[in-house]
């Protein structure tokens, strides 16, 4: 099928198309940045070709202007297509392909924001990513803006499309329902959601940026690791399997099952974390403490693992760090046999409470036709009837070895993205089991690495909220010239203002919820400055006695 | 007759009340329950802690809480009326008042005729004067917990009206000391009971009815803006209103209790026995809230409107006779 598609591209497009380049399932066209738009709409006529991101890359120092990637990946069988163009600095306007591929709005403005492309019949070409007193004309990802820079702070006002007739409802920077920062506006009539507004990105911490002029490639993974605070892991393995296929250098057995281990691991604990907050937005805080129970001898069994609880520091390009030893297999096989009783027990006291089942069913639907359209991934995918899992569309680490089932609902409600999540922790149990049976001998590093320059590596893998890519540029002397990150959260908030649409306020944070929204993994681009011009620093005897100033 | 005499009547009534015995034991059980009541909150947050696999807060917590909260900066919103700051305060004095009516376990000597009328009356002025205060706080979310809390307190005050309509026609009286003699175990006071375990519970701002403040949702809708002092009387307010409600549930189940058993009691072990049927039936409810979630505003709402069927049944029952 999709040798089909590449076969179409060759024929429709013969003239534009400059270099085909194929690094195993990758196939990476160079075209014209004319023939862009009605290219990807070749290629979205596809039902199975799903768009993954956008990577802009500020190309100066290496040839001169900008390149744009846009990827699109199958949802069916191992292949990815990677569309790239260029652009020369004195022309920094490239075709939008937003009109042709809804998903796209996102990636097209963060380069915007970060890099100055203007992309050309882009719908809503608003700020992105850069906070509102961002001065223009900086643009922090070109390669010539230091990592470090703090520029003086120029207020301006967002704007805000606020629909007529409703009154506005914020939800963040600081809400009860997330314990992150994010912004909605929710606009309401009465109880009902009319429209909602997202303006997140408040804790930028420059990784991408970092990792491209601080670090050398083998000290990314432990920096990727700390993306996001609860699945780290599947982003510095991310990260290392992008670098490996960059480079061509195979990772021993071992090393695969170990990784592929910890990250069903962190499945487990993820979601158990997420079905915990889920209960706790319902108002079911006794779900909430029992969940979190249950999750514990999952963290203690990582520490006995790896040594953490969390951010584990296993991986390394061309292996892992730690071997698992006999204790910790015994360990493991007690832990799942633990959790899984549990877990089943809980859920079952879970699924009879009335206002649980009454408040998740119908609510926050996302059909089928528009999770394709607006490209969400992972359990929300799921839940609305497509079959795609990074772990068997694309096997990583081990997961060609085991086997498993992808579980799949219909409804697309809330409902079902709960019971979803609850199916892959049982799925994940018996991976792990498999896994450690199947466990093979060996070593669990690949010595001697060398990173020869401007080669590009792709790799996406299955975390708990969605499919996660990490795209890297190889640079001289073992540094990363482009380290791109695509967080499963990034993919699925744009779905909620669907999903948002003409649901009660009441259910708005379990919807807001329901996608597992992980901040701090979107947020993850570059520096920012949001400091007030003064900073005082209070005693916090004075506060507590009401004297602040 | 000169006035001095009129001054000496008046004197010696008034002698002869405060030294009746179930005057003192009046005073010292609105005491009690003043104490009580926040260490029963304490109680409550143990038993969900339990529940839930946690240690919990210790028993006090809830004081140790008001206290602290006493302590720290009332900030008032820009815009506020000036209402918001007095609404916490008079809600309170409201359920204080009410302390005074309660028949604990006795005939309660500051009664009078029509108190069950009072007795419920400031109950809701209390919650009334909350969601005022909320709502001219001018926050969003305020305005949002208090329509919902409005809207339940609508559905539920019909319940309450017709449980009263029905416990006049069983006992004859609208006085809550009447309620100590004048009740039987018959179909009707059965319904009634019910019908007042469903208001108190809905009432008590506990889950899945606590939409009003619903903090995932609306973070902590009416009660947002307030903060100090005043959160800790508004806080202090719920409590007590809590604690009032179980007292109005106890009355008629300590009476049906005390009709069973043999032994006739004297005063203090009525007392006695009336704090102890407080104390199971608030804890009863403590374990209620902690195995169910939160309704949406219509469930809520459907759910109340259902459950009007059995006071409106035990008032059919109360006029025929039964």
């Amino acid at each position: 099928m999709v040798k089909e598609i590449i076969e179409n591209i060759k024929g429709a497009f013969a003239d534009y198309i400059i270099g085909i380049e194929v690094n195993k399932n990758k196939v990476y066209i160079e075209v014209e940045k004319k023939c862009l738009r009605p290219l990807v709409k070749l290629i979205k006529t596809n039902k199975q070709i799903h768009y993954v991101t956008s990577v802009g890359v500020d190309e100066r120092p290496l040839r001169g202007g900008f390149r744009v990637y846009h990827i699109f990946t199958s949802i069916e069988e191992d292949y990815s297509i990677i569309i790239h163009t260029s652009t020369p600095q004195s022309h920094l306007t490239i075709p939008s392909i937003v009109p042709v591929t809804p998903g796209a709005n996102w990636a097209e403005r963060e380069i915007q924001d970060l890099l100055g492309l203007k992309f050309t019949g882009h719908p809503d070409p608003r700020k992105l990513i850069l906070p509102d007193d961002w001065p223009p004309n900086i643009y922090p990802l070109r390669k010539d803006t230091p990592y470090n820079i703090r520029p003086p702070s120029k207020p301006t006002l967002y704007p805000f499309k606020r629909p007529r007739e409703t009154s506005t409802l914020p939800i963040g920077p600081y809400h009860p329902l997330l314990h992150e920062p994010e912004y909605f506006e929710l606009y309401v009539k009465g109880e009902e959601v009319v429209d909602v507004e997202y303006r997140g990105f408040h804790v930028h911490r420059g990784i991408e940026k970092l990792g491209e002029s601080k670090l050398t490639y083998n000290q990314i993974p432990f920096i990727a690791e700390r993306i996001c605070g609860i699945c780290g892991f599947t982003h510095s393995t991310c990260y290392c399997q992008a670098v490996e296929e960059a480079i061509g250098i195979d990772v021993p057995e071992r090393a695969r099952y170990i990784r592929s281990i910890l990250l069903e691991l962190e499945r487990i604990h993820s979601h158990l974390l997420w079905i915990g907050v889920a209960c706790h937005l319902l108002g079911f805080d006794t779900g909430f403490m029992h969940a979190w129970r249950i999750r514990e001898p999952v963290m203690q069994l990582c520490e006995i693992l790896t040594g953490n609880r969390k951010t584990y520091g296993a991986n390394l390009v061309g292996g892992v760090r730690w071997d698992i030893k006999e204790k910790g297999v015994k360990k493991t096989l007690n832990v799942l046999s633990k959790i899984e009783d549990e877990f089943k027990r809980f859920i079952e006291d879970l699924m009879s409470i009335r206002e649980v089942k009454l408040r998740l069913t119908n609510t926050g639907v996302l059909t089928k036709k528009d999770a394709l359209k607006m490209e969400v991934v992972g359990p929300v995918l799921r839940a609305s009837g497509v079959k795609y899992d990074v772990r068997k569309a694309h096997p990583y680490a081990a997961y060609k070895e085991v086997s498993f089932n992808v579980p799949v609902y219909s409804e697309g409600d809330n409902m079902a993205r709960l019971i979803v999540r609850i199916d892959e922790v049982l799925e994940s149990i018996n991976i792990i089991r498999e896994l450690i049976d199947k466990l093979p001998k060996g070593p669990i590093i690949t010595e001697e690495i060398e990173i020869p320059g401007n080669r590009k590596g792709l790799s996406m893998t299955e975390a708990p909220r969605g499919e996660n890519l990490h795209f890297i540029i190889t640079g001289r002397d073992g540094f990363i010239y482009r380290w791109k990150v695509r967080a499963p959260t990034y993919a699925n908030i744009p779905a909620l203002k669907i999903m948002l649409k003409g649901c009660p306020l009441s259910d708005a944070p379990i919807t807001i919820a329901s996608i597992d929204p992980c901040f701090s993994c979107t947020d993850r681009v570059k520096v920012i400055d949001i400091k007030t011009k003064k900073t005082i620093t209070v005693p916090l005897m004075r506060i507590s006695r009401g004297k602040i100033w | 007759m000169g006035v001095n005499s009129m001054t000496i009547n008046m004197l010696e009534i008034i002698f002869q009340k405060i030294s009746s015995p179930s005057l003192l034991l009046t005073i010292t059980a609105i005491i009690t329950s003043i104490i009580l009541a926040i260490i029963l909150d304490g109680v409550e947050r143990k038993i969900r802690a339990r529940i839930q696999c946690r240690m919990g807060p210790p028993i006090l917590q809830t004081l140790y809480d008001l206290v602290k909260l006493s302590h720290k900066e009332v900030i008032v919103p820009h815009g506020a009326s000036k209402f918001f700051t007095i609404a916490p305060k008079i809600a309170l004095v409201m359920l204080i008042i009410n302390f005074l009516y309660v028949p604990y376990g006795f005939k309660n000597p500051l009664g009078f005729y029509g108190d069950l009328i009072l007795f419920i009356y400031l109950l809701v002025a209390s919650t009334i004067a909350l969601i005022y205060g909320g709502l001219s706080s001018g926050n969003p979310f305020s305005e949002i917990g208090c329509s919902r809390e409005v809207s339940l307190l609508m559905a539920n005050e019909l319940a309450i009206a017709l449980i009263i309509a029905s416990i006049a026609f069983k006992t004859g009286s609208l006085s809550l000391n009447a309620l100590l003699e004048n009740i039987t175990l018959t179909p009707s006071i059965l319904l009634t009971i019910i019908a007042l375990a469903i208001y108190a519970y809905i009432e008590s701002v506990r889950l899945p009815f606590d939409i009003g403040e619903a903090e995932p949702e609306i973070a902590t809708g009416y009660l947002i803006e307030y903060s100090g002092s005043l959160l800790s009387l508004a806080l202090c307010c719920h409590i007590y209103k809590r604690y009032l409600l179980m007292t109005l549930l106890s009355i008629p189940i300590y009476v049906l209790i005390k009709n069973i058993i043999p032994v006739k009691l004297n005063i203090i072990l009525g007392f006695s026995l009336f704090i102890a049927i407080v104390i199971v039936l608030y804890m009863l409810y403590s374990i209620i809230t902690s195995i169910s979630g939160r309704f949406r505003v219509i469930h809520a709402v459907n759910f109340v409107r259902a459950s009007l069927l059995l006071p409106i049944a035990s008032l059919i029952l109360a006029t025929i006779g039964l």
